[in-house]
């Protein structure tokens, strides 16, 4: 389908603000691989669950394609409670994994069981995709192995408020600590949309802390009980993401680029639609409705999000009152819902709105998936025949948004990114403050354009790029990220990111959103904590489930 | 026992380590790139980086300027990356030019040279690199250091652009294999790239309280 209505522009989408406001979608990657993993038909299995009532042992469970199979090695531990931490700073986990490409050996065993528990201090292969860990919840997990011992189901209240047993705190994949890089599978066409391979060892990690609950329940009491599925279901993972996932959106431009592109030209299309059948306007609003439950869910203490959560309830009752006084089924609705949306409610429920439309409308959008992946293997080449005069124009062009900032104004280079001696993660340091200016990660496009134009101004208008990064080797990343942004135009994000306002979080929650993480509860303004695959059919539930009607809740 | 790397984190150390030594973070993407080609072709990389960063630490990176070639051959030491990037950037600008001025002249550590060409070849006393789109072929000794080369393009159009890339990728290994003692070289320059941790850092980082 060829959209009629334009993709909003950059300049709209790409602001900290309205990208800390996006919300899970079709387009999201855990369903895009729950769709594949039914439409396919994958196989999963538990070749081996080998825990004791200590909870400490090891368990594979596999995922096999037509082509190939896939199997998470989970050692599980016994952490004492002073011992859980959820930093990167951390050195024993109640869980450690891996997923191993392909059916492990004996040996694959034993050097995976001295490794894996290891984490960053320990080292993967080839053989390997993902290097995982996670920690048990300190309220939930006890009460749910002493419930189903004692031959009760967990209270739904005590469930939804955490959403899960375990969270992860890391899940590394494209080659960390010795792993696989991501070109080694990029030709697997299971593998071809981002994120897929982590997505899938998130899936098995769900499935193997559900199993080890009820197993533990089972070995304490002759009397336990499994969960019922339904509550089973009311389970998903915990993850802390913090720092470390921030650059990511700023070093990866042409892979975000094709993000947004994707979910624009989504919305594009249903803005487009000039009719909506009955079928679609109920399937509308029952997501409508369904999101309030979600909405009622959603737990956090922290100020900004607890304001948002406000604005977002406000927006919804605006959002019912819109629905009902509109006739839906006449000409170009959508695209006057959206409209609407963008004059009347706030952030948070203006990117609430384009995930719904998108709901009722897989057929006209799941394809865009297959672009969202991104060849990022070979720096773009820069084009030295391009003078002084039309590289000004394009940074003039690509960071208007830049221009209008007083960089000489403290607050607007009060931070700065650097990599942390200790841990080796990004860090994002007070620059005025501490001595971290020399260290500085290139994470600054907007301030860095504008130095580049600076110098650019000095030099006479018909000299060539070329001449010109001969003399200024440091403006390189700049002028070659510019070059790119001509093909990338998502792939920028239009706002300061060194600012002494600039949120962190915005960054990890634009990012997760496109996972297809929940409950957003930030901890800081640089650390969050999300659910993921929550009311997710379980693996031996695929087959016979919707693969994506359970991203919405439903009433208790 | 050598450590086995994907190459991601090789080209991740190699560009942390070229920046430890003072290159701007544009010319270390580039030279980190250069170098992951090389380990893509076989050819000890990781070697050849951390000479250049040790020759580049003790004897800087050399000229920056390219002879034009009406003055004659050039004498002055280039540094295999800096070089390589300018003839990339002057492959839009002046194609004939890049012909020109290529041919001759001293580079540090010339293999670092090959992944930003295509279509030529690139010689020296006792040995050469042939680099086409199929890969980089070695014969002879590998060049050590500051090395007078020549690039020959006769039959060549010059540098290639015409897939957009003038630093290009080879499928060959998927792995690049490192000493200890390189490995833990490269990372005394890559560390250089990093801050010390602050009390500020730590409470602020996932999963403080």
């Amino acid at each position: 389908m060829t959209a009629t209505v334009e993709r909003r522009p950059p300049e709209t989408v790409m602001t900290l603000a309205r990208m800390g406001s996006f919300h899970q979608s079709r387009l999201s990657f855990m369903r895009t691989l729950l769709r594949r993993m039914k439409a396919e038909r994958w196989t999963f299995d538990r070749p081996c669950f080998d825990i004791d009532e200590a909870g400490v042992g090891m368990a594979l469970y596999s995922a096999t394609t037509a082509e190939r199979t896939y199997t998470l090695v989970a050692f599980a531990h016994d952490l004492p409670d002073e011992m859980r931490s959820d930093r990167v700073i951390a050195t024993q986990w109640d869980t450690t994994f891996t997923l191993h490409d392909g059916v492990p050996s004996e040996a694959d065993i034993e050097r995976l069981r001295a490794n894996v528990p290891l984490q960053e201090a320990g080292r993967i292969s080839e053989s390997e995709l993902t290097l995982s860990r996670a920690n048990r919840s300190t309220r939930l997990f006890s009460y749910v192995v002493e419930e189903l011992a004692a031959g009760r189901q967990p209270d739904a209240a005590a469930i939804d408020g955490v959403g899960y047993l375990m969270r992860t705190t890391a899940v590394y994949g494209s080659g960390k600590f010795g792993a696989a890089d991501r070109a080694v599978i990029a030709d697997r066409s299971e593998f071809e949309a981002p994120f897929q391979v982590e997505m899938l060892t998130v899936y098995l990690i769900r499935a193997f802390v559900l199993d080890l609950v009820e197993h533990m329940a089972s070995l304490a009491s002759d009397h336990a009980v499994p969960l019922e599925p339904a509550v089973r279901r009311r389970f998903g993972i915990g993850n802390s993401t913090g720092l470390g996932m921030a650059p990511f959106l700023l070093t990866h431009p042409r892979l975000i680029n094709n993000w947004i592109a994707a979910r624009e030209e989504a919305l594009a299309r249903v803005r487009s639609i000039e009719r909506a059948t009955t079928d679609e306007i109920d399937c509308f609003g029952s997501h409508l409705q369904r999101i309030r439950h979600t909405l009622a869910a959603w737990h956090t203490n922290h100020p900004i999000q607890l304001q948002k959560i406000g604005e977002l309830s406000t927006d919804l009752d605006r959002l019912d009152v819109y629905v009902e006084a509109t006739d839906l089924s006449q000409r170009s609705a959508w695209d006057a819902l959206a409209t609407w949306s963008g004059e009347a409610l706030s952030l948070e429920g203006q990117e609430l709105v384009v995930s719904l439309l998108l709901e009722p409308y897989g057929h006209l959008v799941d394809e865009l998936t297959a672009t969202m992946h991104a060849d990022e293997s070979t720096p773009i080449t820069i084009d030295g025949s391009l003078t002084i005069a039309e590289m000004q124009t394009r940074i003039e062009q690509q960071y208007r948004w830049a221009l209008s900032i007083d960089w000489s104004s403290s607050s607007a280079d009060a931070r700065a990114w650097y990599v942390s001696q200790e841990k080796l993660e990004p860090r994002l340091g007070e620059r005025h403050l501490e001595p971290i200016t020399e260290f500085e990660q290139p994470l600054q496009p907007g301030r860095d354009a504008v130095r580049m134009l600076d110098d650019l101004r000095r030099w006479p208008d018909h000299a060539t790029l070329a001449t010109f990064l001969r003399s200024h080797p440091e403006h390189r990343h700049t002028a070659r990220r510019t070059l790119l942004l001509a093909h990338a135009p998502y792939g920028e994000i239009c706002d300061n990111t060194i600012d002494a306002a600039m949120l962190p979080i915005d960054l990890l929650r634009a990012k997760l959103s496109f996972f297809g993480a929940t409950h957003f509860d930030p901890r800081s303004d640089r650390w969050v904590r999300i659910t993921m695959y929550q009311g997710a059919p379980f693996p031996h539930e695929l087959a016979d489930a919707d693969p994506d009607s359970w991203t919405y809740s439903v009433a208790c | 026992m050598d450590l086995d790397l994907s190459l991601g984190e090789f080209e991740a150390l190699a560009a942390k380590a070229l920046r430890g030594t003072g290159y701007s973070w544009g010319a270390a993407t580039d030279g980190a790139h250069a170098a992951l080609v090389l380990a893509q072709n076989g050819l000890p990389a990781a070697e050849i980086a951390l000479r250049l960063v040790t020759h580049v630490e003790y004897h800087g990176p050399g000229t920056s300027v390219l002879q034009n070639p009406s003055s004659g051959r050039a004498t002055a030491p280039i540094c295999a990356v800096t070089y390589g990037a300018a003839l990339s950037d002057l492959a839009g600008a002046a194609p004939d030019l890049v012909a020109s001025v290529a041919k001759s002249r001293p580079v540090i550590e010339p293999l670092l040279l090959a992944p930003f060409l295509t279509n030529c070849v690139i010689g020296w006393a006792d040995g050469s690199v042939c680099v086409t789109h199929r890969g980089i072929e070695l014969n002879g000794s590998i060049p050590v250091g500051a090395v007078h080369i020549t690039i020959d393009f006769d039959g060549y159009a010059g540098t290639d652009l015409e897939d957009g890339c003038a630093v290009r990728s080879h499928k060959g290994s998927t792995r690049a294999v490192v000493t200890p003692a390189t490995y833990w070289s490269l990372q005394a320059f890559a560390a250089r790239t990093y801050a010390p941790a602050s009390k500020q850092s730590r409470s602020s980082g996932a999963g403080a309280d």
